[in-house]
Parts: C-alpha cells; structure tokens; sequence
C-alpha cells in the first residue's frame, strides 16, 4: 500500500508540475502576442467585429481625436499643477483655488464631451447594433466611475445593487 | 559377493535402530491443526479495501503507453486551459489599451 501510495503521490506532483507549466506557457504566450500587435483599436474590430472600410474609417477618427485629446490632457495637467501650487501655499480654502478647482472642473467637462462627441462619431461608423452596444461600453467604462463616487457619496440606492 | 553377504546385517541393524528411537503418537486433533494451517496458508492474504484501490491505480498508471497517455492528455488540457485564460486576459489588455488612447486615466479619476 505504501508503494502504491508513492507513486499515486509521484504521478500527482507529475501531472500537476505538467498541467501548470503548460497552462503557464500557454497564457503568457497569447498575453504576449497581443503586446506585440501594437495596434490600440485590436479591440475594436475584434469586439465590434468590423470590416476592414470600417476600421479604416474609425481609423481615420482616431487619429484625428488623438492630438485634440492629448491637447486637453496637457492643458488639464498645467492647470492642476496650477492648483495644486494654489493648496499648497494656502492654510483654508481661499477663492483663488475655488477659481483653480472650478477651471479644472471645466477643462474636464469639456474634455469629456469632446470624448463622448467622438464616442458619437465612432459608433456612426459601426454597423447600428454594434454602435448602440460600442456607445453604452464607453460611456460606462468612461463616465461611470464619477457615477460610482456620487451614488456612494450621495448615498443613493437606486442602483441594483441597493436592493437586497 | 562381499555386499550380499552383509545385506541381512544391515536390515537387522535398520529394525535396531527404529526400535530404539520410539515414534511419540501424534496429540489429539493434530491432524485437523494441520490442515487448518494448510488452508490458512493457501487463502490470499486479505487485505484493508483502500490499498486494494491503491493498488490498482498504481498498477494502472504504471503501463508505459497509459502513463505517456495520461501525460499528454494533462498538457493538452492545460494548454487549453492557458490559451482560454490567455484570450481573456489579451482582450482585457487590448480593451485597456484602447480606453487609455482615448480617454487617458487622468481623466476617468
């Protein structure tokens, strides 16, 4: 029984040594392939399953978003630099960051709705069920995490997950 | 001729002998303790069920082409398994890396 036993234990410590190298190569090799396409709207035509005019075409809105975005994200990040020299040198809340606060704010609405105007664009380009369900997938990936803070903050219990 | 003529002296020397070492008479039921111990040798030793079990797994998997077998049925299996997690998570990075194109996490915080 106890030889039985040792190699019953052997065979498991093989398999499992077999079963997690394999498993192991396996993921890090598709993990990798993916890095190494190096192309940022993969998901889009894989998710949305789009032709090849229609990747062309978001292609085109893409690369017409991108400098407008990077644009916005340089002026958001000169003016919270702003803001924070503003809190560093004040003990209260002074007007000027108030000021600081309320052009940062701005600066990220109008951010947003350049996003979501581009959002719009995209989806137009998508065959129409595909562009309602690309639509909904952003604005919650995008929009929905203020969302999160002000139901936890406001204490709301409208969401699903207020009912038990 | 030497040899037949001692032949009657030995057999009278053989009855001598038997004579003077006795047979002692077998105890009572000694024939029965006798084949007890026969049977008792010939049954199969009997043994607990778990190492029974044991047993036969391990005499399973010690055939050369079940083992070889065995194993490459686990290293399929955990290829598919690594290539259905691999997949998954590939699409998650993909998705993240075109949410951070166009919409940077600065913004979302």
């Amino acid at each position: 029984m106890r030889r039985s036993l040792l190699i019953l234990l052997a065979m498991l410590l093989a398999g499992a040594a077999i079963a997690g190298s394999s498993y192991l190569l396996a993921r890090r090799v598709c993990a990798r392939q993916v890095a190494a396409s190096g192309d940022d709207l993969a998901w889009l035509r894989r998710e949305f399953h789009l032709s090849d005019a229609e990747m062309q075409r978001i292609r085109q809105l893409h690369e017409g978003y991108l400098p407008k975005c990077h644009e916005n994200c340089a002026r958001i990040a000169a003016k919270k630099k702003e803001l924070q020299a503003v809190l560093d040198s004040a003990q209260n809340m002074t007007p000027e960051a108030q000021q600081k606060l309320a052009e940062v704010a701005a600066l990220r609405a109008q951010c947003q709705a350049n996003m979501l105007g581009h959002f719009y664009e995209v989806s137009r380009a998508m065959p129409p069920e595909q562009g309602r369900r690309y639509l909904a997938e952003m604005q919650r990936l995008t929009l929905g995490f203020h969302e999160q803070i002000e139901n936890t903050m406001s204490g709301d219990t409208s969401s699903p997950h207020g009912h038990h | 001729m030497k040899a037949n003529s001692q032949m009657p002296d030995d057999a009278k020397l053989r009855v001598l002998l038997r004579e003077s070492r006795p047979e002692p008479e077998p105890s009572p039921g000694f024939q029965n303790a006798v084949w007890r111990r026969i049977e008792r040798a010939e049954t199969p030793a009997v043994s607990l069920p778990a190492a029974n079990w044991l047993d036969r797994i391990a005499d399973w998997f010690l055939r050369p082409h079940r083992a070889f077998a065995t194993a490459a049925a686990i290293l399929v299996l955990g290829l598919l398994l690594g290539i259905a997690q691999g997949a998954g998570h590939a699409r998650d990075l993909s998705k993240q890396r075109y949410l951070d194109s166009v919409s940077p996490p600065a913004l979302r915080q």
